[in-house]
């Protein structure tokens, strides 16, 4: 069950929710990971646990994304990957 | 003074338009200077990124201060799979004013009405804190204008859309305009009656910057409290001929400190500068007096 929602535009952030997985882990790839990167990782966070996901692999690909966007894109990805929706 | 001249809580010369799924646009597009700025769910969306806009949009409402700039969603009809969730999502992040596209009958006013008290109630808002906008697009509609003002509190204000107006109607949209005329006055009545704002339509020949002007002008003279726009790069010249001159305000001014003076609300005539008022022209200058306030020009 794998849902994935975004853009590979600038502000934008392409994300994969992955619900075949044990625990939580969440991969961002950005040139902004240095400076920025706990930041996504804890918008991803946060979405997961406002939806009581335990289980989920996240991958964010970030194109210079405000936290907001990352939120909605998360959110959007999940809700795809629990209908098993691949969209 | 009479419903239709009472003071205007917030100026709503301009609405911009921007699709709900970009990114930029969200964080940015209140930073134009618009009055209002729509984020439109529906005919910009695509059926595939309906949930993704909407998540999106919501997630900037829990984030973003938008200040005073007035925030709406143009929603998804309710009889698509799409409108209802549209509210319940929306509504619990922030969202407060929403636009209802093709709005032909006070029922569907009514239907909404009852969806926005039913969240309201879920999510401990004050019932009533949720506004519609009615956007009348159809000849049916037009002809329902002011039952559909008047199917709820929570319509504060209708628009005309020219669009699918004039596609309806079977007419061919014109820079002049005169297939519209009729429509545009019936909304303005219908709102004037009810005491709420009416918006007119956009500007679709964005290259013609006189026809542009023009037509603000006739907004302003027709009686529409704002205009919709499609581009940031309209905003000001709506903004320059909607909100009144220095001169103008200040004779307005001089002429409500008068009425308030000699008291005359029921009835009579002063004398201003050599000249007969009455409450006609009192009521005039009180509006323009309210749309400087609303527009932030005095305090």
């Amino acid at each position: 069950m794998i849902g994935i929602c975004g853009n590979e535009k600038n502000s934008d952030a392409l994300v994969t929710v992955d619900l075949n997985y044990n625990g939580i882990e969440v991969e961002v790839e950005s040139k902004l990971k240095k400076m920025f990167g706990k930041l996504m990782e804890k918008a991803v966070r946060e979405v997961l646990e406002e939806e009581k996901v335990e289980n989920a692999k996240v991958k964010v690909q970030d194109f210079g994304a405000l936290d907001f966007v990352i939120k909605g894109r998360t959110r959007t990805a999940l809700h795809r990957a629990q209908q098993g929706d691949d969209k | 003074m009479g419903k239709a001249t009472r003071a205007p809580k917030k100026s709503r010369r301009t609405m911009l338009f921007s699709p709900a799924n970009n990114p930029k646009m969200l964080a940015m597009a209140h930073l134009y200077g618009s009055d209002c700025v729509i984020f439109d769910l529906e005919d910009a969306i695509k059926y595939a990124e309906k949930d993704a806009a909407r998540d999106l949009f919501a997630e900037a409402l829990k984030t973003i201060d938008y200040g005073d700039t007035e925030i709406y969603a143009r929603l998804n009809p309710l009889y698509t799979e799409f409108g209802e969730k549209d509210v319940r999502v929306l509504v619990p992040a922030g969202l407060r004013y929403m636009r209802l596209a093709m709005t032909d009958t006070p029922e569907q006013i009514k239907e909404l009405d009852a969806l926005l008290t039913e969240v309201e109630k879920e999510h401990g808002i004050e019932i009533g804190s949720c506004k519609i906008q009615a956007s009348l697009e159809t000849p049916t509609a037009v002809n329902n204008a002011y039952e559909i003002a008047t199917a709820s509190d929570r319509v504060v204000t209708m628009s005309f859309g020219a669009e699918d107006f004039t596609r309806t109607l079977g007419a061919e949209r014109t820079k002049e305009g005169k297939e519209i005329f009729v429509a545009k006055s019936m909304v303005v009545m219908a709102a004037a009656r009810a005491g709420i704002d009416a918006i007119d339509t956009v500007w679709a020949f964005l290259d013609d910057i006189e026809g542009f002007k023009k037509e603000i002008q006739d907004s302003v003279n027709m009686g529409f409290a704002g205009k919709s726009c499609v581009h940031p790069s309209q905003i000001k010249e709506i903004h320059s001929i909607f909100t009144p001159s220095k001169k103008e305000i200040e004779k307005s001014l001089i002429i409500v400190k008068a009425a308030e003076e000699a008291d005359i609300e029921n009835g009579g005539v002063i004398q201003v500068n050599g000249k007969m008022i009455d409450i006609p022209i009192i009521s005039k200058a009180q509006k323009v007096v309210n749309l400087a306030k609303a527009a932030g020009v005095i305090k």
